[in-house]
Parts: C-alpha cells; structure tokens; sequence
C-alpha cells in the first residue's frame, strides 16, 4: 500500500531470511512509543519518527478511518551477544498512531527509513492545498 | 503508593487533609511561576545523556546506545585513561519553508561519559553505527586471574 524506499541496513541487507524473520513465538508485550516530529508544508505532511533498530521490511504505515498508524517490528537483539548486565532502556516494538483529518492522499504516502529515522510524507489532497484567490475589483 | 492503588473516595479526615494539602500546591503552579520552566530553547542547549545497555559475553564487554538520525561524521567516541566518552550532535534536517506541528525529537547534543572496567583492553575497542544504533565492542584482556602475592618477612 505504501511506497518505501530505504536504505541497505545492517538488520536487512540482500540477506532477510533470517535477520529480520521475527522468530518470536511470543510476542513481547512491551510496546514503544516512538517520539515524533510533525512538519506541515504547502503540499505535504511529513511525520519523522525515532525508530532505532526497527526492521525496514516490517515497517506498517496504514490509515483507516481518519487515523494514521504506524507499527515497527523491533528484532530482538540481544541473546545472540550476551547476557545482559545493565539495562538503561527497552528494546521493543514500537507504535503511534494518530488522529488526522480528510485533506490527505492516501494514495501518495510515501516513506523511507534510514539511520533509524522513518520519514513518513502525507501529500495534502489538492482541494486543501494553500490557493491564492484572486480579488476582483468591481 | 502502589501505582495500581484504586482512588478511593476521601472518607476520613486523613484523606480531607491530604486532598486540601494537595489543592494548594496546585493553587501554587500560578503562570508566573509556570514561565519560569525552561523555554524552549534552554532545552535545546542541554545536553542529552543517551540511555546505554551493557552486554557481557566471554569475550567481550558490548555497550550500545540508540542514537537515531545520527550521522558517523557527527559522533564522536573516545577512550582515556579508562573513561569512555561518547558525544556528537544530531542534526534535525526540518523541511524547508515548513511549519512544526509537534516537536518531540528535540535534542541536538549529546553527551555520555562512563568509566571502562578494569580488566578489559581498551585498545582493541570498536564502534559501529548502524540502523540508529552503535554498538561498542571491549574485548576483555586475557587471564585477568587473580595472582597470589609473596609477603616477604623481614
């Protein structure tokens, strides 16, 4: 549904088959919310996540009924290297969702993921974009 | 407090007390007091101190932190004397000509500084950034065994 273009990351490479199978059985409970950034231009909505570590491929991007989502699957990375001895933050899946309004194209949405960052663009329907209007004097 | 605790209705007269006491220190957070927080822009000049988890194998000793949209030209990681430093700035490429709606990514610099273990080779470390996260590998020195001392008598 979505266009994303991203870049080769470590977790998926040419490679998938087993970087970024999630092989979880259980599914983690922890849930991550993903701090955002939202900038509006004349033609667009954009939306930049933090979303370290996410796998590209596994990234939804979705809207249905006036509300965007946004679900990155987080592998777990942690058992192959070690045991873990200090824990400052979680490794998790993450997830946002917002409310948005009707002047969007779904259809343009588009999305790229790169150094950990998702950059989401939502292109403004044309009726919404800013139109000069020109005054007629009598 | 047990954070699952159920709020129960204000009952005694411990519970009337405490409510009033709270009501007050909400009368106090006035606006004037309010603008006294940060603005803004103070918080962009705080460094941020990126959370780090520690992982340990036989081998080696793994810190990683999550520095999202962190370039390798803007993070800088360096060792003396046992102390590791991790510092860069994150650059926030906000679109041209557009209008922030929300704000949340707001930090720019960062910061941390943490002390190596002993027993571990400071010069056999390594750092890579990938996908927003580095991952510091510190291989432990060999046969960091305890050695018995000879106490010679005089």
């Amino acid at each position: 549904m979505i266009n994303q273009t991203h870049n080769n990351s470590s977790c998926c490479g040419t490679d998938t088959s087993d970087c970024c199978t999630i092989t979880d059985t259980v599914k983690r409970p922890q849930n991550y919310r993903a701090p955002v950034d939202v900038y509006e231009t004349d033609t667009d909505f954009r939306v930049v996540a933090d979303m370290p570590g996410a796998c590209s491929e596994q990234i939804e991007i979705s809207i249905e009924d006036n509300t965007l989502t946004i679900d990155a699957s987080v592998r777990e990375r942690y058992a192959a290297v070690g045991t873990v001895r200090h824990r400052e933050y979680g490794v998790g899946d993450f997830h946002r969702s917002f409310r948005i309004g009707d002047g969007i194209d779904a259809d343009g949405i588009t999305a790229a993921y790169t150094d950990g960052v998702l950059s989401v663009s939502l292109p403004k329907a044309e009726a919404t974009k800013p139109r000069k209007i020109d005054i007629k004097t009598a | 407090m047990n954070t699952r605790t159920i709020l129960a209705p204000a009952t005694t007269a411990m519970d009337s007390l405490r409510h009033e006491i709270d009501r007050a220190f909400d009368r106090m957070t006035t606006p004037a007091l309010a603008s006294a927080w940060p603005t803004t822009r103070l918080l962009d000049a705080i460094r941020l101190h990126p959370a780090v988890n520690m992982i340990e194998n036989d081998d080696s000793l793994v810190f990683e932190a999550e520095l999202p949209g962190v370039l390798t030209d803007d993070l800088n990681v360096t060792v003396a004397d046992n102390m590791l430093t991790i510092y860069g700035t994150r650059t926030l490429h906000t679109p041209e000509g557009s209008t922030a709606l929300r704000r949340e990514r707001s930090t720019k610099q960062f910061e941390r500084v943490m002390r190596l273990p002993s027993g571990t080779d400071a010069n056999g470390i390594d750092a890579v950034l990938a996908d927003g996260i580095l991952t510091i590998t510190l291989p432990k020195l060999e046969g960091t065994r305890t050695r018995r001392v000879e106490v010679r008598g005089l």
